[in-house]
């Protein structure tokens, strides 16, 4: 985690646009996430998050606008800015064929993690994984997909994490270790962009929130921030009924043209 | 490539032979696996076993079929590929490939020329194997690895090359690309259908003209980088093996490094290539249907009569047949073109109406649910994962089981009529060379029924019994093998007993009414329809005793 330039933001998003043929699924988004933070996406479906998250992670390429990992420009140095990445996507696929610690092998040796093997038992432990470290992908469950998923993206301590819906599918102390990782993994100098339904669970983790509407930004800020946009909640008011009141007044898909969300995790 | 990268296909291959290991751990499994190999080597290692009894067929130097045909079909192959594969733009890589390598620090060329490792490897081991069963045919076993090795390694790559080409040319003239390669399409065509149309009326045969026209020196030319795997397959002695071999190889770097010099972006196709291709293979392990086709046709069926729920069930699995017919009908092109237009211009064959044709058609039409069966799924083996629903339904198991058996039987029927049809028409054009087909276009048709259900019944019968997945094997897969091979020497032993029997009802039956050949046909229909019953029965108890939740998963 350390060789990173020098002030840069851990995450830096400036007017990024990502189009799917005549579909308009992000446009004109910019922020930028510092080490140690949280950031929360949030947003109806088709509001293109996964598309964000997956922009920003280098699978799909930006129709416009730049990505810069700590200072490492995601289209001119795609390999130096991944190489601080870590992506779990919302319904993570494992290799059939591999069990556990090959999957955590290969990540491994995917970002030259030096001593994996202690690091690898203790993510394993901390998943509850451990006995399940010979059984093979195909074998494991919704929850345990996600939690190899997750240990293998902490496996080299990112710089910047990216999880798209971590918890679907976890039992309630699979979520408390998730948000624990997660919380670690900030305490650590990471910098998190967490995409998530759930939003009691992100008004606990985040330290800041990013509201997508039809690709483009509602709202971004503290939660203290957002919700003094809306001076008619009360002072103490869930994130939940401020996503409520944000989404709710803001115009429909018809007022953004060509603009329209595409459905998480597809491209039209 | 990175050393993760080959870590990666070094522990893909492992775990695909340690996934046949694990077979050897129960005593069913040892007994599959002694069965795939003891079928293996009585097809593929017999005929070398014995060599030294019976004298080696003789290849004769020049003029293989190999040799003459060769280049064309593969160039055909190569174009079905091609075309078969258009929706499915860039390099496919599956989704834990997509969710572990797209993220991390790999460049675009790393991954493709993993994917053209990975994909190396498969053709080498489909070669191995697959040589085993040709190399007699050939010249020898490793001639015919090298072969078959660079041969389908082109298929694979030209599928890439032409992937990547066109997700560029997409990228950047969406439209006018299209415009272009269907005006170039469209010169083509035409001047083929002037130029055959001149000939025709000079007096020649249509299949004369192609067969000319294959043979010119300028498509002769075109083909030769096709040439050189033919010419490498059957070249006769170790000069030319050699020589042909270095142009293959020549070929195939060509398009090696052509895909890799590309460096298209082809990260956003891939993704949606990835998504199509693992929705399609999983609705396969759920039982959906091989041609399930993109394209659904939005087509209604009429109910028709309930006939105690079994109606409506099968108007269910019609609707669904209708909704593929896309995938069926290229199913069928792809049969027709494939069985006649080979003899069609072979040579050997004066025209259309000669006998090796009507020979084939049929054998064709005879086998024709044997062929098909596995391809119209519209039964039990299509439902693995709604068999709760069907298990819930208010009807009785012989209901459902009707009701489900019906549609493939009627469409393998309806198809084999076709064929009696056409051979009946083929046959009244030259008697001569219909001689002893009579009996087959004439009491074929009134057979065609029970024989179909009673097929289906069984197909349904052993998938209820012993369920399995439909899955991809590895080559050498030798468990899955003898799993298949005892599958279908049982079903045929079952056939074969119900043939027996049909044989010696319809035989009883001319004897009993003074030879007439009605009531021996009625005889024979009589016992298959005897054995639908007992078959559609089992079919019931099997699916009243299937258990959902234990169909093993590959």
């Amino acid at each position: 985690m350390d060789n990173t330039a020098d002030g840069a933001p851990a995450i830096l998003v400036s007017d990024l646009q990502k189009t799917y043929r005549d579909t308009v699924a992000v446009r004109g988004l910019s922020f930028r996430v510092e080490r140690g933070e949280i950031l929360a996406l949030i947003g109806p479906n088709g509001a293109g998050k996964t598309t964000t998250l997956r922009t920003i992670a280098g699978i799909i390429p930006p129709t416009r606008g730049t990505i810069s990992v700590a200072g490492r420009d995601l289209a001119s140095d795609p390999s130096g800015a991944k190489r601080l990445l870590a992506y779990v996507p919302d319904d993570p696929h494992l290799f059939d064929s591999l069990t556990v610690s090959e999957h955590l092998r290969f990540t491994a040796s995917i970002y030259s993690v030096p001593d994996w093997r202690a690091r690898a038992d203790e993510l394993l432990e901390r998943f509850e994984l451990s006995a399940k470290r010979d059984a093979l992908g195909s074998e494991l469950s919704r929850g345990m997909r996600q939690k190899l998923a997750s240990a293998c993206a902490l496996l080299h301590l990112p710089l910047a994490l990216l999880l798209d819906e971590p918890m679907t599918g976890l039992d309630p102390r699979g979520i408390r270790t998730m948000n624990q990782a997660i919380l670690d993994c900030a305490a650590g100098g990471a910098a998190v962009i967490i995409s998530s339904h759930l939003l009691a669970l992100v008004e606990r983790l985040s330290t800041r929130v990013l509201v997508l509407h039809h690709g483009r930004e509602l709202l971004q800020g503290g939660l203290q921030e957002i919700r003094g946009r809306f001076p008619e909640l009360a002072g103490d008011a869930s994130l939940e009924e401020v996503f409520f009141r944000a989404t709710e007044s803001a115009p429909g898909p018809a007022a953004n043209a060509a603009v329209s969300g595409v459905p998480e995790g597809q491209t039209p | 490539m990175r050393r993760a990268l080959w870590l990666l296909v070094f522990l893909g291959l492992r775990a695909r032979y340690r996934r046949l290991l694990r077979g050897l751990r129960t005593v069913r499994g040892v007994l599959l696996i002694l069965i795939g190999v003891g079928f293996f080597a009585l097809i593929a290692l017999g005929p070398a076993l014995t060599a030294g009894m019976a004298p080696r067929p003789e290849i004769p130097q020049e003029n293989l079929p190999l040799q003459r045909f060769g280049p064309v079909g593969l160039l055909a192959f190569c174009l079905l590929s091609v075309f078969g594969s258009s929706k499915y733009r860039g390099v496919y890589f599956s989704p834990a490939e997509v969710d572990f390598l797209f993220p991390a620090p790999f460049s675009r060329r790393e991954l493709i020329a993993y994917r053209l490792v990975t994909i190396l490897f498969h053709v080498a081991l489909g070669a191995l194997f697959l040589a085993a069963f040709l190399f007699r045919y050939i010249g020898g076993y490793w001639q015919a690895v090298a072969g078959l090795f660079l041969a389908f390694g082109f298929i694979n790559l030209l599928q890439i090359a032409v992937s990547l080409v066109t997700g560029t040319l997409e990228e950047k003239v969406v439209s006018r690309g299209r415009l272009f390669a269907a005006g170039v399409l469209a010169i083509v065509a035409a001047s083929v259908f002037l130029g055959s149309s001149a000939a025709v009326r000079e007096g020649r045969l249509l299949h004369e003209i192609l067969r000319d026209w294959l043979g010119s020196p300028a498509f002769g030319w075109a083909l030769l980088p096709l040439k050189t795997f033919s010419e490498m397959l059957a070249a006769p002695d170790l000069q030319r093996f050699l020589a042909w071999g270095a142009g293959a190889l020549l070929v195939d770097l060509a398009l090696v490094l052509v895909v890799l010099r590309l460096d298209v972006d082809y990260s956003e196709a891939s993704l949606e290539t990835s998504r199509r291709v693992h929705a399609r293979i999983d609705a396969m392990k759920r039982g959906g249907r091989i041609l399930a086709s993109s394209r659904k046709l939005r087509l209604s069926l009429p109910l028709p009569p309930r006939w105690g729920g079994a109606g409506s069930l099968a108007w269910r699995q019609a609707q669904e047949m209708v909704r593929d017919m896309p995938g069926t009908f290229y199913l069928v092109l792809a049969l027709a073109v494939g069985v006649v237009l080979p003899l069609f211009l072979s040579g050997e064959v004066g025209d259309v109406r000669a006998g090796r044709l009507l020979q084939t058609f049929t054998v064709v039409t005879v086998m024709l649910p044997l062929l098909l069966s596995n391809w119209f799924r519209f039964d039990f083996r299509g439902d693995h994962d709604r068999m709760e629903i069907l298990r819930g339904l208010p009807l009785s198991a012989a209901t459902v089981s009707l009701g489900q058996l019906l549609v493939p039987t009627l469409i393998l029927t309806a198809l084999q009529m076709l064929g009696f049809a056409a051979l009946g028409f083929l046959g009244g054009q030259d008697p001569d060379e219909a001689r002893g087909l009579e009996s087959i276009v004439r009491y074929g048709p009134y057979l065609s029924l029970p024989f179909n259900l009673l097929f289906v019944a069984l197909e349904n019968l052993f998938f209820l019994l012993f369920p399995r997945r439909l899955v991809a094997t590895t080559p050498g897969d030798l468990q899955n093998l003898g799993r298949l091979t005892l599958l279908t020497l049982m079903k045929f032993a079952v056939l074969g007993v119900a043939g027996i029997a049909a044989f010696l009802g319809a035989e009883g039956a001319h004897y009993l009414s003074g030879g007439s050949p009605a009531a021996a046909v009625a005889g024979a229909a009589g016992i298959l329809l005897l054995a639908d019953s007992a078959a559609v029965a089992l079919v019931a108890w099997g699916f009243t005793r299937f258990d959902a939740s234990h169909v093993p998963a590959d």
